[in-house]
Parts: structure tokens; sequence; C-alpha cells
């Protein structure tokens, strides 16, 4: 006997699966579409694969080169974030320090300040500091919302783990940080990684410092990228599906590693 | 969770006392840094910037004022012989000898033409003097912004920046940018034998009052009337709008017969009778299209076909006595003429394809290039683009023509509509600004004009408007060419009235404004008056002299 | 543990040093701008609290607050429920429900940008695929440019497709923390489905429901770039979200400091949402 809620829970995954998936097919056939087929009107099917969509903005244009600061920018962020993160997750997990809360708190709110509100001063401060269109300004500036995050992960990680590991560590007369690489790091291995696949995807996915910090092809990253092209005069909409084809890619690959976790980091621990 | 991450009352309120001592710090800060003293500091760096701009070699060479010019007149020739190019092409190589393997950087709006200069010229340049080129291309809105703040700030980030016209009401009011005039005269060897700024047509709007050059023009496109030759010559379609209409069917003069063409052409959903150049989704470009087109086709404004000396802007409608947009004091914005340009505007949108309150010029020259409309007021940047069959339907299918006005309001010696003119201005904190003159010069020098003119349908110099060489393209681009050879009609395109210093701020305010009545909030006459009333107040916080 | 193995300030301070380094000075300087009459490329004048009165009298600023909270309630009523009906559906740990889990979640991560537009080719009205099959089936106008209603549900159907799978494995987590003894024992008394989901299933789901919910609402709230990219501010400003509003001041307007006085009271509005979830998570 098939019971009632079989069927429409069936029925309920299976509208899903294609509410999900619709916008992603369209996406890619109108990547491979002509410009003329784009304006032209809605086609279900192209009739042909276009590559010269991929290939134009991103080897014979700018866009290979916004692609490859995505790449350095993101892998940076990721080593910029990870140690300062790991430590201060660690003082905020086990130490006691004055304001030790406030300063967790405070962290977080970085990490929620909505980044519109300061696009102004980080324009005057980043010309000043000559960290304007550059790299290494956009990874510091990245770090506002990355650093507080791998802190919450990873305090919720060391939680977890149980405090006599540590002490046995110390009776056997090893000193913090010959504990901290002997024992903690192969400990919260899973857990770094985890919050480097985050790190990495976030910083990838960031538009607003990106489009208005950097300009030249030198720094700028794949979003900002594609944001101007997309306010431009005369935009070719299918080397925009495919511009935004490729910048989903290292996303959905990492969709497939971080399913299991996605819901303990995007809550800072708080689901596990 | 462990207990250890929560956090209670106390810290809660600290946080927010906290975060108001930060505010009153910053406030205490706000109060020590006198208003007076930025203008000072921005005054003052001005000044010792362009003098030190002049300072290096230039007390050398003793050249009498003037005298370059009447050198490049001798060698205006378009094209030139392949001697003479040698000869401009050594002097290119020896004047940028002192910067070879620096690089400059180029803030400027992702247009047609910049693409051009890009791939074409800037490899050209490149080769030629071995400086390297960072290219910026954005959109409008950020162009002007990121230079804004470059330049109130002097970081000097930009070499050279290119940007509309519109801008050098706002550089003749701040003082922003090089007098490129003065940069000439005191170092006329950085001025190119082939660079003649009487050879410019369309200078007249990019100078100060004094006459001296702040932009060097770099393209001119009209917004013109677009049409479908096609339909327009069809037998068919000629003998049925004559029988509807009683009047033969060709490029209308008036708003009116735009309205009955486009009546007569709405066959949705494959064909529609019109569409403006710029959309009508709540956005800057609604307001570029009303001050460029609607509100001057439709006689808002005073007359006079001369960049200067006009009491009431055209187009703008604002009196430069009174410094105000309202009738009872001089102003143009809330009278008849302006609730009528609205009311065509909306009356028109009805023709325009679905979807048009959501879109602005990228979308709307698509829907031309897709075949999808009869005739519009667009700007003529997409011509290139229309008269390219791999991207467009409509190539050899359309013609242009001057634009419509209103039988009513508009009376001769009024300007039509609007010429982009767009071109190179080096701010005054530029890195290189010798540099900055000097691209911006090889751009139109006569080494690329012709070239440039070809493939992308615009040039700055009358040498090269009307050299035969341009005939062949002339039909392929709808008859544009013939168009703005003649002087009169040149004139009546006019640029953005070099009296408006905040075109920024004030263009929020004319979108915002009309938006309202775009989504029908307001009627076109509660938009005028309340556009007309908002501009005022605009007008008197940013410190014009309002007389009101 | 009795003792400090290490001093706490030496592992604290490096992250402190980097984050306050972003976060203290754009903060006091935008506090310095709030106090200014600043439109860029106007000299700056001292007005005090003047923006912070602007801002209490600004109608536009008080409709895209309360715009922003009604996007935030739509996409809530929407993403809830039905992140709440696939979990169950969903929540059995076998091969297929965790393909089609990953399926699932596939939009999660996929940059705001192209997510804005993604849904701008879908919903365009010459070539976007839903108004044309809206107009084929049911003779219907969709256009998100005319109709202010439109526009808005189409922000919340973008912000569901994007962020229903975060609901959904926050969920998930939740219903595989439920021991499943209270299952067995009601199978045992008979109790109906709907009891067994009202007594056992929602009960013990609470707090993962409460999570997810504020931190949907926080995101929600600072929704900017897929707006940004699909409507801007909308017809009759329907989507002139606060985020979009204070850039929109910022980059058309060009009034600095009016802007820097709605950063600051967004990003207080955004620290309280943020405590109260703290709260929450700390109760447990």
């Amino acid at each position: 006997m098939v019971s009632w809620e079989k069927v429409s829970s069936r029925i309920l995954v299976g509208l899903m699966l294609i509410f999900i998936l619709f916008p992603l097919y369209w996406l890619i056939i109108t990547s491979f579409k002509t410009r003329l087929e784009v304006i032209g009107g809605v086609v279900f099917l192209p009739h042909k694969l276009n590559l010269i969509n991929y290939y134009r903005p991103l080897f014979e244009d700018v866009y290979g080169a916004y692609l490859r600061n995505s790449f350095i920018l993101s892998i940076a962020e990721v080593a910029i974030c990870l140690p300062p993160g790991i430590l201060a997750a660690y003082a905020f997990s086990r130490l006691k320090f004055k304001a030790d809360n406030h300063f967790l708190f405070w962290f977080l709110t970085n990490r929620m300040a909505p980044p519109a509100a300061f696009l102004i001063p980080y324009w005057v401060l980043y010309t000043y500091l000559n960290l304007f269109d550059t790299l290494h300004g956009l990874i510091i500036i990245n770090s506002i919302g990355n650093l507080p995050f791998t802190i919450w992960v990873l305090k919720g990680f060391i939680d977890a783990i149980p405090r006599e590991v540590e002490e046995a560590a110390y009776i056997d007369g090893y000193t913090f940080w010959q504990m901290l690489r002997r024992i903690l790091l192969p400990l919260l291995k899973p857990a770094i990684a985890v919050s480097a696949l985050f790190v990495f995807i976030f910083t990838w996915n960031e538009m607003l410092f990106a489009s208005l910090l950097t300009t030249s092809p030198a720094a700028m990253p794949l979003t900002g990228g594609l944001l101007h092209y997309m306010s431009q005069i005369w935009v070719n909409w299918s080397e925009i599906a495919a511009l935004s084809v490729v910048a989903n890619i290292p996303v959905i690959i990492a969709i497939y590693f971080l399913q299991k976790h996605i819901a303990t980091a995007l809550t800072f621990g708080a689901v596990r | 969770m462990s207990g250890e991450g929560k956090v209670n009352r106390r810290t809660w309120l600290q946080t927010v006392a906290a975060a108001i001592a930060g505010i009153a710090v910053g406030a205490a800060v706000g109060w020590y840094s006198k208003p007076a003293k930025v203008l000072e500091k921005i005054i003052t760096s001005t000044v010792t910037k362009s003098t030190t701009v002049t300072a290096p070699g230039a007390a050398t060479t003793v050249t009498v004022p003037g005298a370059a010019t009447t050198v490049t007149k001798t060698v205006t020739t378009v094209p030139p012989t392949p001697a003479m190019a040698e000869k401009l092409r050594e002097w290119w190589r020896k004047v940028t000898e002192p910067w070879r393997g620096k690089r400059i950087k180029i803030l400027a709006q992702a247009w047609e033409p910049n693409y051009y200069l890009r791939d074409v010229v800037g490899p050209k340049w490149e080769k030629l003097t071995g400086i390297k080129i960072d290219w910026e291309l954005t959109s409008n809105e950020l162009v002007m912004e990121k230079e804004i703040m470059d330049m109130e700030k002097g970081t000097g980030i930009y070499t050279v920046t290119y940007d509309d016209q519109d801008m050098v009401g706002t550089w003749i009011r701040k003082k922003w940018v090089i007098d490129i005039t003065k940069l000439m005269e005191e170092r006329p060897e950085l001025v190119e034998p082939g660079f003649d700024p009487n050879d410019i047509f369309c200078l007249d709007y990019c100078v100060d009052p004094r006459g001296h050059i702040l932009t060097i023009p770099a393209e001119y496109y009209p917004k013109t009337y677009v049409y479908r030759s096609d339909l327009f010559e069809s037998p068919d379609e000629k003998k049925a709008f004559k029988s509807k209409y009683g009047y033969d069917l060709e490029p209308p003069r008036y708003w009116d017969q735009v309205h009955d063409i486009a009546e007569f052409f709405t066959r949705p959903p494959d064909l529609y009778g019109w569409i403006n150049a710029c959309g009508a989704k709540a956005h800057e470009a609604l307001g570029f299209d009303f001050f460029e087109t609607w509100f001057p086709s439709c006689g808002v404004g005073g007359e006079g076909l001369s960049p200067y000396n006009r009491k009431l802007l055209p187009g703008w409608g604002i009196n430069t006595e009174t410094w105000s947009a309202r009738t009872e004091y001089g102003g143009a914005l809330d009278s008849e003429a302006a609730v009528k340009a609205i009311d065509w505007f909306l009356k028109l949108l009805k023709f325009a394809p679905p979807g048009i309150k959501g879109w602005i010029y990228v979308e709307c020259a698509e829907q031309v290039a897709a075949g999808r409309v009869t005739q519009t007021v667009t700007y003529t940047q997409f011509l290139s683009t229309f008269a390219n069959p791999k991207v467009s339907k409509i190539a050899g299918k359309f013609k242009v023509a001057m634009p419509p006005v209103d039988r009513e309001y508009w009376t001769p010696f009024k300007p039509i509509g609007y010429a982009d003119i767009s071109g190179y201005c080096i701010p005054w904190c530029s890195p290189n600004p010798e540099l900055g003159f000097l691209w911006s010069q090889f751009v139109i020098s006569p080494l690329n004009e012709l070239d440039r003119a070809k493939s992308i349908n615009t040039t700055v110099r009358t040498s090269v408007l009307m050299s035969p060489e341009l005939d062949p393209l002339n039909a392929k681009f709808g008859g544009i060419f013939t168009m703005i050879r003649d002087p009169i009609a040149q004139k009546y395109f006019i640029g953005t009235p070099l009296e408006v210093g905040d075109y920024a701020p004030l263009l929020y305010v004319f979108y915002t404004e009309l938006a309202k009545a775009v989504s029908g909030e307001l009627t076109p006459k509660e938009c005028a008056k309340e556009l007309a009333k908002e501009i005022d107040a605009k007008l008197k916080e940013l410190g014009y002299p309002v007389k009101w | 543990m009795g003792r400090q193995v290490i001093n706490p300030w030496l592992l604290f301070l490096p992250a402190f040093i980097i984050v306050g380094f972003n976060s203290f000075i754009p903060t006091f300087y935008a506090a310095y701008l709030a106090t200014q009459k600043y439109t860029l490329g106007v000299p700056s004048i001292f007005i005090g609290y003047d923006n912070f009165f602007h801002l209490m009298f600004d109608p536009i600023f008080w409709d895209s607050l309360s715009k922003g909270f009604a996007f935030v309630f739509a996409c809530l009523v929407i993403e809830i429920p039905l992140g709440l009906a696939l979990a169950l559906a969903l929540h059995r740990d076998t091969r297929v429900n965790r393909v089609i889990r990953t399926i699932l979640s596939t939009p999660l991560l996929i940059p705001p940008l192209v997510v804005g537009s993604i849904w701008l080719l879908m919903v365009r009205p010459d070539i976007g695929p839903i108004p044309y099959i809206l107009r084929k089936l049911f003779n219907l106008n969709y256009d998100i440019g005319t109709s202010p209603f439109q526009a808005f549900f189409t922000t919340v159907l973008m912000d569901v497709w994007h962020w229903t799978p975060f609901v959904f494995l926050v969920l998930v987590a939740a219903r595989a923390s439920i021991p499943p003894e209270p299952y067995e024992s009601a199978m045992v008394d008979g109790a109906s489905s709907w009891d067994i989901f009202r007594y056992i299933t929602l009960p013990g789901m609470k707090y993962g429901i409460m999570i997810a919910f504020l931190i949907r609402m926080m995101d929600a709230l600072k929704i900017f770039d897929e707006v940004w990219v699909l409507t801007a501010e909308g017809p009759k400003k329907a989507t002139n979200y606060l985020s979009i509003y204070i850039v929109k001041t910022a980059l058309s307007e060009l009034d600095m400091g009016y802007c820097a006085a709605m950063s600051l009271f967004f990003l207080y509005i955004v620290i309280i949402i943020t405590f109260i979830t703290l709260k929450v998570m700390a109760r447990r």
C-alpha cells in the first residue's frame, strides 16, 4: 500500500527538483546560444553547442585574468584566515581572558555587518594606504567576514573535543605549541578543511568590494568583472551566462564535498 | 553549543555603549576638521600640483603660443600621405622617449568606441611608444563615481579619464581637470603636428568660458531618429498607411506623426511601433533620456544654439540667473512644454515592447537589433552594432533622420536633441598629465582618425567627416554622415549645457521624480511640478546662488 | 583547566588586529561622515545630528526598511514550511536521498551575483521562459518592470530558490538529532502521523527551526547583489530594500553623509538581531 504521505512527499521532491534545476539548465543553454538567438526570443533547445562564448571572454578578453585573480584571491584568503582563526578559536574555546565574550560577539557583528555600509570609508582608507586596486588589499578586506566565520566555526569544533586529550599531552610535558601541532591540529583536520572550503567560496562569491575596490585585470576577480560586464552599454548575454557557468564550477564541486557540513558551518556551529 | 558562547545583557549594553562612544568620537573629529580647511586643502593642492606639472623642461624651449596651431594647419591632410604618416610616427617615437616603459591607466566607459580604442588604437600606441596601457572599462555611473572620488581626494589613480561631455560643467565649477590650452602653451613640444583644435567641430562643448580646452573630444554621436527603412519603403505599408491616416508614410517631423506610425506598426508579439533610447526603468538612464531628447524636442528651455550665455538651459529648464527650475522664478521644468514632453513619453510607451519598464539602453538597443521595433530615437553609437549582420537582424534595413519635435512648443533656434560628445580629460592629480595629453591626441591623430571613423562611425574632425572615403559607409550606417555633415543639423544637436555643474546629484533627482510618472504614481502635470520643486531644493542644497 | 598554558592574548591578537583594522577605522570614519553634510565633490560641512533627524523623517528610508522586513517575512513564510516538508521527506539516510539532497543544495553556494543574472535571464519579458510559459498557458502578463507586486514576488522567488536548501539542510540535521525511541513508542501506541508530527517531530526540531529562522532573517535583510542585478529599486520602489537604498544614495545621489547615517542605523538593526540569535543559541 502506498500511503498518502509518501506520494505527496515524492511529488513535492519532484517539483522541487524541477524548480531548482530549471534555472541552472536555462543558464547553461543560454551560454551555448549565439547573441542573436538570445535576443531573438525564447528557445528551449539551442540549435548547436556554441563554445565561442566560453572561449572569447576567457582567452581573448580580460576575463581569463579575472578568473586567475579569483583563484589567487580565494586561496590567499584561506591562507590568511586559517592560522589566526585557529589560534583565536582555541583562545575563545579553552582559555579565559578579560572580556572574551565581548570580543566573540564583536567578531560576529563584523561578520554580520552589511558590507554596503562601509563602501565609502573603505574607498578612502584604501586609496590613502595604496591598497586600492591590489589583490592584497582585497585579501585584507575579505577577512572582515571570513576570519570571524573561521573563529566561530572552529570554536564549535574545538568545544566538541574533550579537554582530557590536551591535559594528557601537557602531563607528558608538551608545550602549548607542541600540543597544538601534534594533538589538536590532527584532530581538527576535517574541521579545518571544511572552514577552508567555506572561506574559499565566500571569497569567491564576494562582489561588492571586488567591484568597487579593484579596477584592473591585475586585481579584479571574476564576480567584479561580471558585474562590470553586466553594466556595460552593449551586453552579450550568452557570454555572461558562460562566465556565470565558469564562476559556478568550483562552487558546485565544493557542494559535493560540503553537503554534510553546510548546516553546521552556516549556522556558526549551532546545528550539527 | 557550550555555555561559553553566550552573551548576557551586560555584554550587550556594553557593546552598545561602546558603539555610541564611537559615534561621539567620530562627531568630535568632524567638529574639529572645519569645512573651510578642506576647501583650502583642495585648492592649494590643485595649485601645487599644476605647477609641478609644468616645471620640468618647460622653460628650456621658448615658443610663441599659437605657433603650434599654425604648424598643424599645414599637415592636416586626412589620410596622411605615407611620408607624412612616417614623419608623424617618428614624432611620436621621439616625444614619448622620456616615458618609455611607463604605464598609463585609463578609466573609460564600456562603449563600442572604447573597445575599438582598447583593441586597435591601444596596441598601435604601445608598439609605437613602448608605453603600456591599463584599461578600466566600466559603466557610466561607476566612471563618474570613481573619477570624482579620485579627483576630490587627489589620489591620482588615473592618468586620464574618459567620459561624457556632461561632466565638463562640473570640471568648470570645480577646476579638477588640467587646462589643456594652458598645457599646450607651456609645453608646445608635446603638441602633435597633426593636432588642430580648429579642425575639431564639437570642441565648443568641451571648453570653459574663456575658451580653454578641458576635454579633448574623441567621439561625437548625435542621438537621432532611427527607422526601419524596409518597412517605411514597402509599397503595401505605404498604401495602407496613407489610406488610414491621410498623409504619406515617411520619417516624421512631429511627435504626433511618430504616434500615428507607432500605432500603425504595433503588431505584437513580433513587431512594435516604438521604443525610446533608454527604456523606462527607475535608473539614471531615464534622466538622460528626458533632458537629452524629450525636454529639448518639446521646447523646454530657451533658444540658442551656442553653448554659452543662455539664460534658460535647454533640456534642463533651469534659469541660470535665479537658479530655479520653477516657472514663477523663470525656470521651465514645470512649464506646459515639460508636461507635454512627459505626456508624449508616456503615450508612446504604450507602443513599446512589453518589459520596457524594466529596461535601460542595453535592452532597448537589443530590441532594435532583434528587429522587434519600427522606429526609435537612439544613440548612434549603436549603429555599427545594428549594421553588423552577425549580431543584428536589421543590417542594411535601417536609416537615420533628424529627431521629431513637438508641433506646438518647439520653435526654430531651439535645440532638438543631444550629441553625445565624449572625450579625454586629465585629472589634476594625474600621475602623468603629459602622457594623458599625448594619449588623447593620439586617439584623434591623423594616423588613426579615418580608420576609426570607418569602423565605429564617429569622428570629431571636420577634415575626416568631409572625406569622400566615408561615402561608401554612409549607406551602411543609415546615412549618418550625410546628416552630421550639414553644419546646421550639427548645431541642433547640443551637448549638456556647460552651466550644469553637479551633473550626478541633479540626475538623481531627475530620474527618481520621472520614475514616479512612469509608474503612474503622479500625473505628468504633478510630476513636472514636483520635479521642478525638487531640482530647486537640490540646487540650493548644492550651494548654487539661488535667488528665490 | 586550572592553569593558563599560554597567554590567551597572544593567540587572540593576530585575528583581532586583522579584523580590527578592517572594522574600527571604517566604523569611525562612517561615524565621522554621518555628522557631515557631504555630497561627493562638494566640500563637507559639519551638521551634527541632522543626518539622523533626516533619517527619522525620511519616508523613503522607512518605506525601504519596511519593504525589507516584508521581504524577509515573505521569504521565511515560504522557505521554512517548504524546507521543513522537504527535510521530513528526505531525512532518511538512504543512498537516493543523499543524492537528491546534494542536487537540491546546488544553488546554495552559487555567487549571489550569478543568482541575480540567472533570474534576470529567466524573467525578462521578451527572452525569459517564465513570462513565455505564463503567457502561453494562462495568458498572464509577467513583467517585473511594470508590476510592483511581480517585482517583489520575483525577488522572493529568487531568494526561495537560493536559500530553501539552507533551511532544508539545517532541518535535516535537526531531524537527525531526534532520538528514535519516542517514535517507536508512539507507533506502539498507534498514534496518528499528524500527532507524531505535532507532538514529537515539531518540538524536537524547534531549536533548528529557530536557528534557521534567525539566520535567514539576518541574511535576507542584507540582500543586495541579486536584487541589484535583477531590479535595483524596481517599479514604485517595490524592491528598494535598505542595502539598495544605501548604495543608491552613495552611488547615484552621492550623498555620503546621509549614506553613512543610514549605514550605522542598519548596522545597529543587524547587531540587535545577531544578539537575539546568540541568546537563542546559548539557551540550548
